[in-house]
């Protein structure tokens, strides 16, 4: 089944393009849309705690949510929010299915092609967590140890680049399985983000530490190519919401933390087409 | 037996005596050439038995009547209309020719009495009631009425071949055509059988039999057709036919039929 | 914020049995009136029914469920045509679902002895009567086990409709799955509920099958 998706998405991606490139130019008013209906739809995940969540109601929230209620919020508009999934965030977008993604998109070469992204608005830290009895202060440590990754993630791709030879990778089809066998002893450790090393501590305190860091990537609202308008208005909101601490606020309360500092002064070109 | 092309003309019925006319009739399957230049005429009323060797034609010649098989070259009269002049003719011939199979081919789904009454209800478009009453006629003459309400697979062989000349009768086809009805069956259900098929004789239909039943084709038959390899070698009545054979090929398949 | 596995989660998952229900229905309703379609022109004497089932069924078969209702959802956006969900879901699902019952149906038709049509013929039936009243109910018979078969297989496979955004069964597991970090449990329910949909199918085949036996053996 996951071979057979796999095998799929690559199609899948040139469709995408294809309904992109098709679409682009009817698009490049969706700011003018947006103040016209005084509504816009968000595309976010709701699978993906805590930054896009169901919560007890199975209503979508989380910090993605809490950022596209702001962001309505400052441009005077309703707010619908639209589950999207990992595979079709990106086709929901280019399909003019959602105004603008604020679905945990992580800045990629391959990604940017495709879509325009903000400035960043949350980063995730992705660590090498595992029991605390190994030693593996780095990825040269890795040898002989075996590792659970969720398949296809940022830590997935991660740990396949540092790993040396004699390390063994086990891919799982989620972060959740990629825990639940951590636990279980199966893997010795896991790549995950750091709010998922703050869920496991909280289940099994004092079994398992973090060893190194990963990976550091900072994720952005995305829009479809050409839409600069809409693009220019939301740095100008995210801007706003860094100073003026509420974007801090919403990061302590679903990651417990204050927002990271790269994303203060995030130098780092952002791919633009 | 003068085949004149002028009589054959379109589809007017040009001799009521006259049942079936082949002329020059081929048929090939592939490159094996199965019927070869056969010509032929049965009048109505008269009882005919085909017979000869496996492989002969002789199958291939009562199943080219109704159109189960397409002929190329020639041309085939049935009851006047020319079976070979399009397909609305076709349409007609195949509703007026009654044909008995081997394997019996009845409907399995179907009881005794619904394969009887499909046929006659939906191409004469009878009344259920009126189709059921021909049914159970045609069933008390092969003398199974008992049976109606049964399923095939609850029927013994000759029982069920019994029923499939049934089931052609309720159509009251003009000709009735028989292809090795008994072949299938055990011999002591073979007699019940040819009884049924003696009495069909006897009232006066048209029918040509394939069959090895030599006891048969003597009582019954008016003429006796010898086929081999594709050709019609002989036509004789059964007196002539056992008796004085003409061709040194019937003479040798007679003699191997009556080893036995 | 991590939730706990409980009855609101066992809730969600539960009552997203009416799209995978709702899903597989279109599907089976739509792919039954094409598939018989589609059978029948496959074994029709005119060759250009034949040639263009035989080109549908090339089609659907030869490509993955996943990518047709991701043309017919995302694609034909490209062409200005905004279709809604449970549309795409139904067209892709009944177009899937007629190309391989079409072909499924096209064996069991094909399975009836030639020896039934040529009965038939010598009693001067009609191709239509011929099909409906002769090979179309013997063919139903031998087509039970594979049609119920296929639609177990079917009901499984309306998870992929989760790609344009249905939360049926599996999607909702998903989801629960990453925000209470209990997969065993979440996907053990999960099956269990693909149990109590599958196992009552099998059970009316079973059925169906040994009141056929009943009458007409042949």
């Amino acid at each position: 089944m996951m071979k057979y998706f796999r095998h799929t998405l690559a199609t899948l991606a040139a469709i995408g393009v294809m309904a992109g490139t098709g679409f682009s130019p009817a698009q490049a008013q969706t700011l003018e849309k947006i103040k016209d209906s005084g509504q816009m739809s968000i595309g976010m995940l709701v699978d993906f705690p805590p930054y896009g969540i169901l919560n007890e109601q199975n209503q979508p929230d989380g910090y993605d949510a809490d950022v596209a209620k702001l962001l309505a919020e400052d441009m005077g508009a309703e707010l619908t929010l639209v589950p999207v999934t990992g595979p079709n965030r990106i086709p929901y977008l280019l399909g003019g299915r959602v105004d603008l993604l604020v679905a945990s998109l992580g800045i990629t070469p391959d990604r940017a092609k495709r879509v325009d992204y903000s400035e960043p608005y949350a980063a995730i830290v992705v660590y090498l967590y595992g029991q605390t009895d190994i030693d593996i202060p780095d990825a040269e440590a890795m040898q002989g140890k075996t590792i659970g990754v969720a398949r296809g993630s940022t830590q997935d791709v991660a740990v396949t680049n540092l790993a040396p030879e004699g390390a063994t990778i086990q891919r799982f089809p989620s972060d959740a399985a990629a825990v639940q066998a951590l636990l279980a002893g199966q893997v010795q450790a896991v790549g995950v983000s750091g709010t998922v090393i703050h869920h496991i501590e909280q289940r099994a305190p004092d079994r398992f530490d973090k060893k190194f860091v990963l990976r550091e990537q900072v994720q952005s609202i995305a829009f479809r190519p050409g839409d600069d308008e809409l693009r220019a208005r939301v740095n100008e909101f995210l801007g706003r919401v860094k100073e003026n601490g509420k974007l801090d606020e919403v990061h302590q309360k679903w990651l417990d933390s204050p927002l990271p500092d790269v994303l203060y002064d995030y130098d780092k070109e952002i791919p633009h087409q | 037996m003068s085949p004149s092309s002028n009589a054959a003309a379109a589809s007017s019925r040009s001799d009521d005596r006259v049942a079936v006319r082949m002329e020059g009739v081929d048929k090939w399957f592939g490159d094996f050439q199965a019927l070869k230049g056969i010509d032929l005429e049965v009048a109505n009323g008269e009882r005919i038995v085909v017979c000869g060797p496996s492989g002969s034609g002789k199958s291939t010649l009562i199943r080219c009547l109704n159109r189960l098989e397409a002929i190329q070259q020639g041309r085939i009269f049935v009851d006047g209309i020319e079976l070979t002049a399009g397909a609305q003719n076709v349409e007609v011939i195949r509703r007026e020719v009654g044909m008995v199979f081997q394997q019996f081919n009845l409907f399995p789904h179907m009881t005794v009495l619904e394969n009887c009454t499909l046929a006659p209800m939906r191409v004469r478009g009878m009344s259920r009631a009126q189709a059921e009453q021909t049914a159970r006629g045609y069933l008390e003459r092969v003398r199974i009425p008992e049976q109606a309400d049964k399923y095939p697979a609850q029927l013994s062989g000759g029982e069920q071949q019994r029923v499939a000349i049934a089931r052609a009768l309720c159509m009251s086809p003009k000709l009735m055509l028989f292809d090795e009805p008994t072949s299938a069956l055990d011999p002591e259900m073979v007699k019940e059988v040819l009884d049924t098929m003696l009495d069909l004789a006897n009232e006066g239909m048209t029918m040509l039999c394939v069959t090895h039943e030599m006891g048969f084709a003597r009582r019954v038959a008016d003429r006796i057709i010898f086929m081999d390899r594709g050709e019609i070698v002989e036509v004789a009545p059964p007196a002539d036919f056992f008796e004085r054979p003409e061709s040194e090929r019937t003479r040798a398949f007679l003699g191997q039929i009556s080893t036995y | 914020m991590l939730r706990s596995f409980g009855w609101n989660e066992i809730w969600f998952i539960v009552t997203a049995i009416q799209w995978t229900l709702i899903l597989s229905a279109i599907a089976f309703g739509g792919g039954a009136l094409g598939g018989l379609l589609i059978a029948l022109s496959r074994v029709s004497r005119t060759s250009v029914l034949r040639h263009a089932a035989q080109g549908f069924i090339r089609v659907f078969q030869g490509t993955p469920l996943l990518l047709q209702l991701f043309v017919i959802f995302f694609g034909l956006n490209a062409f200005g045509i905004v279709v809604q969900p449970l549309t795409a879901a139904s067209i892709a699902l009944t177009l899937h679902a007629s190309a391989f019952l079409g072909e499924i149906w096209r064996g069991c038709i094909e399975a009836v002895p030639k020896s039934q049509s040529e009965a038939s013929w010598s009693m001067g039936l009609s191709y239509r009567d011929r099909m409906r009243y002769v090979v179309l109910p013997q063919a139903a018979r031998i087509g039970v086990a594979p049609t119920v078969g296929f639609l177990v297989q079917l009901l499984k496979e309306t998870s992929l409709a989760s790609i344009i955004g249905f939360v049926e069964i599996t999607r909702a597991g998903q989801i629960i799955s990453n925000v209470t970090f209990e997969p065993f449990k979440v996907f053990s329910l999960v099956a269990a509920l693909y149990f109590v949909l599958c196992w009552p199918l099998t059970l009316l085949a079973r059925r169906m099958e040994r009141r056929f036996a009943l009458s007409g053996r042949s």
